[in-house]
C-alpha cells in the first residue's frame, strides 16, 4: 500500500477524513485511527501507463513475521520511470516508505545502476534492529538486495501492465488428452473457459467462491477448483474434466451419494485422483471423498471399490440393463 | 448365488439410481449448460447506500461500450409502466430504483451485453448521482420516530 501510494478513509460520527498510508501508520501497532473512528475504505490509485510491481518477504517459516520485506512498484512511460514506489517492512518501528530511493528513480532510465542506487538509499533509510531473526547489518543488506531484485521484477512485469487495456490472449490447453486452442479474455476463469470455449458443461459453477467444488477439474493430474483460476494460467498445461478419462469413474455411483449430481465432478475427480495416487496399496475406506466440497457428500467412498474397477471390472457394478455404459476411454483407463 | 433378477425391495434397502450414470460422466445438462444461439448476459449494478435519493443516472459511457446491447434503468422501466411490480405477498416492489434507494444492494441498473465480462465492465462506466439520506441502524419500534418512508 505504501508502494502504491494508497490512502485510507476514516469515518466517525464527526465526519470523514482521508489520510495517506504513510501518515496513517504511526508506530509499532499504532495507527492514526481515533477511538471513535472506523476505517471504511482503502483507496489505491490506478497506476498510469505501463506498470508492474512485486512483494518480497523473507521469513523463517510460512506465516512468520517478516525478517525483511519489500514492496516495489514501477510506473513507466516512454521507457523512463515515471514513479517508483518502495515500501519496507520489519526494518524500523513502522513500515517505511523509502522516499529518497523513490526520488532517485523518478525520471530515470530503468537500469541496473539506477536500481543499485535505489537499493543503497533504501538500505540507508532503513533502521532494523538486531533480534532473533538476524543482525541489523544483515537485515540492511537484505533491504539492498530485495529492492534491487524487486525493481528488476517490477520492470519485467511492467510491459504486460495490469490488464488495463482490453485484449485477448491466445492459449493452448490439453483438455482430456487433446490440444485445444482459444483466444480468451485474460480475466476469463478456467471454469468459464472449459464451459464456454471448450463446450464441456460437466464442469459447473456452483458457489463462485471456491467452496462447493462443482467446478473441480484435474490440472496436471491434481484436483483444483477451476472457478478460482484464470483460463490463461492453464496455458500449456493439462486439464482433465469430469467428461475425461478419470480412473475409477464408476465408483461414485454408490446409492445416495450424488443427490442432484451438480457437484458430481468433485467426487469423480477426487476419487480418480486418489485411486491413481494410492493405487492398490490401500484398501480401507477413505473418509476424505470430495474434500473441500459442499453438499453431495452423503457418503464415504470405499477405495477398494475403485481398486476393483482398476483391476479390469469397469462395467461390473453397473445395473443390468443400464442405458449408459462407460465409454471406451473409461475402460482403457480403468483396466 | 442369488438370482440374476433384481428383487424389488423397499424401506431399509439401497436403491440404485438410474440418473447417476450421466452425472458422473458430466452429461447432466443443467439449465446453465444449455446454449442457444444469440444468448446474452446480464449484470446488475447495486446501490452502495442503504438510503439515498437518486438524482440521475448517466449510462452513456456504458451504452457506448462495444458489446453492450442495453442499459436498463428504473426510468426506462417506468416509461413502460414496469418499474413497480406486484409481488406474491400482495404489495408492490421496485424492479429497479426509480426515485430513491431503500436498502443497500438494491438494484439500480441492469446491463445486457454479448459477454459477461463486457457486462461487468459496463457496470463500472455507469455514473449514478446519489444523494445519501439518513439511515436507521438500531432496532426500535417502527413508529414515526424511527421510520423513514
Amino acid at each position: 500500500m505504501l508502494a502504491l501510494q494508497a490512502s485510507v478513509v476514516l469515518r466517525s460520527g464527526r465526519g470523514e477524513r482521508e489520510l495517506p498510508i504513510s501518515e496513517f501508520l504511526e508506530d509499532t501497532f499504532t495507527t492514526a485511527l481515533e477511538p471513535d473512528e472506523i476505517l471504511t475504505e482503502v483507496r489505491v490509485p490506478q497506476p498510469a501507463g505501463s506498470s508492474g510491481g512485486t512483494y518480497l518477504k523473507m521469513e523463517r517459516k510460512v506465516g512468520d513475521f517478516a525478517t525483511v520485506a519489500a514492496a516495489l512498484h514501477l510506473s513507466l512511460s516512454d521507457g523512463t520511470i515515471e514513479r517508483a514506489g518502495i515500501g519496507l517492512t520489519a526494518v524500523g518501528s513502522k513500515n517505511l516508505q523509502a522516499t529518497d530511493a523513490e526520488a532517485s528513480l523518478a525520471g530515470a532510465e530503468p537500469t541496473e545502476a539506477a536500481f543499485a542506487e535505489a537499493g543503497r538509499l533504501a538500505a540507508e533509510a532503513s533502521s532494523p534492529v538486531t533480534d532473533v531473526r538476524g543482525s541489523a547489518e544483515y537485515k540492511r543488506h537484505i533491504v539492498d538486495v530485495y529492492v534491487r531484485r524487486g525493481l528488476a521484477t517490477a520492470l519485467e512485469k511492467a510491459p504486460r501492465g495490469l490488464g488495463i487495456e482490453r485484449g485477448t490472449m491466445e492459449i493452448t490447453v490439453k483438455v482430456n488428452g487433446a490440444d485445444r486452442s482459444a483466444d480468451v479474455e485474460p480475466r476469463m476463469l478456467l471454469a468459464h473457459l472449459i464451459r464456454e470455449e471448450f463446450g464441456l458443461t460437466g464442469t459447473h459453477v456452483g458457489c463462485d467462491t471456491t467452496s462447493c467444488g462443482a467446478c473441480t477439474v484435474l490440472l496436471d493430474g491434481r484436483p483444483i477448483k477451476s472457478c478460482t483460476m484464470f483460463g490463461v494460467q492453464a496455458d500449456g498445461r493439462e486439464v482433465t474434466t469430469v467428461e475425461g478419462p478419470v480412473p475409477g469413474r464408476a465408483a461414485p455411483r454408490d446409492p445416495g451419494g450424488l443427490q442432484g449430481g451438480a457437484r458430481a465432478a468433485v467426487r469423480v475427480l477426487h476419487a480418480g485422483h486418489d485411486a491413481d495416487r494410492l493405487g492398490a496399496a490401500r484398501r480401507e475406506p477413505l473418509a476424505v471423498r470430495g474434500r473441500g466440497a459442499l453438499g453431495d457428500l452423503g457418503q464415504h467412498l470405499p477405495l477398494h471399490r475403485l481398486h476393483e474397477h482398476r483391476q479390469g471390472d469397469p462395467g461390473g457394478r453397473a445395473r443390468p440393463g443400464a442405458r449408459h455404459r462407460p465409454r471406451a476411454a473409461d475402460e482403457s483407463v480403468a483396466s | 448365488m442369488a438370482s440374476e433378477v433384481e428383487e424389488i425391495r423397499g424401506i431399509g434397502h439401497s436403491v440404485r439410481r438410474v440418473e447417476d450414470d450421466r452425472f458422473i460422466r458430466g452429461a447432466g445438462n443443467y439449465i446453465d449448460d444449455i446454449h442457444l444461439p444469440g444468448m446474452l448476459y446480464m449484470a446488475i449494478l447495486r446501490s452502495p447506500y442503504a438510503h439515498a435519493k437518486l438524482n440521475g443516472i448517466d449510462a452513456s459511457a456504458a451504452q457506448a461500450l462495444e458489446g453492450v446491447i442495453a442499459v436498463v434503468t428504473g426510468e426506462l422501466m417506468a416509461q413502460h409502466n414496469l418499474a413497480w411490480m406486484p409481488t406474491l405477498s400482495g404489495d408492490t416492489q421496485a424492479v429497479l430504483v426509480t426515485d430513491k434507494v431503500r436498502f443497500q444492494g438494491q438494484e439500480v441498473a441492469a446491463v445486457i451485453a454479448t459477454d459477461p465480462y463486457i457486462a461487468k465492465d459496463a457496470l463500472e462506466l455507469i455514473d449514478v448521482d446519489y444523494e445519501p439520506l439518513g439511515v436507521v441502524v438500531v432496532a426500535g419500534p417502527g413508529d414515526r420516530r424511527t421510520a423513514r418512508p
